[in-house]
């Protein structure tokens, strides 16, 4: 869905004779269902199964697996640790969907990253003196602990007591990793807590403090989606129908909340989402597009309305039929049967 | 979430010492070259990188390559600051595998399409753009709420 200006790409695109990743370039742009992702790799040597967000441009799919020899990855710097310690791929369940999917540790354990692998079947990589079939292209991006420690909360069947965090996260392998992510300033976003016996610390989980989290994570990110520009309309869109003017009316400022909305319930289970929507009243609002108001689509307007100032309705349409004047020639030329004559232009034609 | 999974081990990726790793050029091509290891040796100096000529369209600055006979246009992606590209290599085809040590760094890579330059808005143009944007999402926000509950 980040798109814009690919105008250049679409038309020379479909002379590609060895249709060069247009597998990546048809999907690339909507959000399209899930189902769409498990596609011909799955019989390729480099199996990956691969299923992912909506929200994400397309092309970046959630990797599940690693399982080649050799792969592409962009990391932070700040996962990579010193000689001693070292970061580590985990595969821990999705926030939203319970699926394992792969994540990095960082070194300090201190951080955790999502692995984003972007591909397409007819792409492969040079590295220096040598050549790597696998195309893929990963990129670890960050991750927000909580999503995990918020989806744990609420699949525990002791939502409504106060709990550990080590009891909350019990049944979750790798569970320890986790728990160090977060602090217990940043647990106070989702729960409230005590302290008990001494120094160990209680929470339970509180659904308001956690909507209210989330609705913060949705400003930040509709404001992020609007300084880079990214167009969040409705549908797919064509670059050829980017309409020009950047004026962000209050209908836009309402697709850049829900679309951002959008992209944050993806990391919340699902029960959430709903009290997500009814937060922002998302349900409430017409889903119609919003665009026949203020200043949209005036070429379409004007093909309707009337110039204000229309001479020619005073005036009576005068028909008139003339009859073309034909001399005694051309009469005498029309009577000629034509049957079987070459027309006049067969005499140019190459023989 | 409600069935615990067999817990797969943690893959170690072993870095040692990051800036002493060869910096490889590395060019990501629009086709497929089937190899039977994944990888194979070969002579991309030789055979595509002295094909490649510096050009400018539209101002902006690309290049251009043949690649068996083929028009190939790229641009080079720098990395974010804070980020470094990596070669992981786990050593064996093996479907687990134990542990990956890095190969190889990079610091910016090319990206070749065929007969046109690659989209700002596909591939590895939006892999980078998602950064900022999974920064936005899963930064760590305050949330306001200031009614701390009786609990404390």
């Amino acid at each position: 869905m980040l798109t814009r200006n690919r105008s250049k790409s679409v038309c020379s695109d479909e002379s590609l004779s060895q249709g060069s990743h247009s597998l990546s370039r048809e999907i690339s742009n909507v959000s399209v269902s899930s189902s769409t992702f498990v596609d011909s790799q799955d019989s390729a040597p480099l199996s990956l199964i691969t299923e992912d967000r909506e929200r994400k441009p397309s092309s970046i799919k959630h990797a599940h697996h690693l399982s080649s020899s050799q792969w592409v990855v962009i990391l932070p710097r700040d996962a990579l640790g010193d000689n001693n310690v070292q970061p580590q791929f985990i595969k821990y369940p999705d926030p939203h969907s319970g699926i394992l999917r792969q994540y990095l540790i960082s070194a300090d354990q201190r951080r955790i990253y999502e692995l984003n692998k972007t591909s397409s079947q007819y792409r492969s990589w040079f590295i220096g003196e040598s050549v790597q079939s696998d195309g893929s292209f990963y990129v670890c991006t960050k991750m927000d602990p909580l999503f995990f420690i918020l989806a744990a909360l609420l699949s525990s069947k002791s939502i409504d007591k106060f709990t550990t965090l080590d009891a909350i996260l019990d049944h979750c392998s790798h569970s320890y990793l986790i728990e160090n992510l977060v602090s217990p300033t940043q647990m106070s976003n989702i729960t409230d807590s005590k302290v008990i016996q001494g120094d160990v610390i209680v929470y339970r989980y509180n659904k308001e403090k956690t909507l209210c989290w989330l609705s913060k994570k949705v400003e930040l990110l509709s404001s992020t989606l609007k300084e880079q520009g990214i167009y969040v309309g409705k549908g797919s869109q064509s670059v050829h129908y980017v309409r020009s003017n950047k004026q962000t009316s209050l209908a836009e400022d309402e697709e850049y909340k829900e679309y951002a909305s959008g992209m944050i319930k993806d990391y919340v289970p699902a029960s959430l989402c709903e009290d997500l929507d009814a937060k922002y009243q998302l349900a409430a609002v017409d889903r119609k597009r919003p665009i026949e108001d203020g200043n949209e689509l005036p070429a379409k307007k004007r093909q309707i309305s009337e110039p204000t100032e229309d001479y020619s309705k005073g005036v009576k349409p005068v028909a008139v039929k003339v009859e073309p004047k034909l001399s005694a020639a051309q009469k005498a030329l029309a009577k000629v049967n034509k049957k079987g004559m070459k027309t006049m232009t067969s005499f140019f034609t190459k023989k | 979430m409600s069935s615990p999974s067999p817990p797969s081990p943690p893959i170690p990726v072993i870095v040692e010492d990051i800036d002493n790793h060869p910096v490889l050029p590395i060019h990501s091509i629009p086709c497929q070259i089937l190899t039977e290891d994944g990888t194979r040796e070969a002579r991309v100096k030789n055979c595509f990188e002295t094909t490649i000529t510096n050009e400018k369209q539209e101002g902006v600055a690309c290049m251009s390559a043949s690649f068996r006979g083929r028009p190939l246009q790229g641009i080079t992606h720098d990395l974010p600051q804070d980020y470094t590209g990596v070669v992981l290599s786990s050593g064996s085809s093996e479907t687990d595998c134990k542990e990956m040590r890095v190969k190889s760094v990079f610091s910016s890579l090319n990206e070749w399409s065929l007969d046109s330059v690659p989209s700002a808005d596909e591939g590895i143009s939006s892999a980078l753009k998602w950064i900022d944007i999974a920064n936005a999402i899963h930064s760590d926000v305050a949330s306001s709420f200031t009614d701390d509950g009786p609990s404390q």
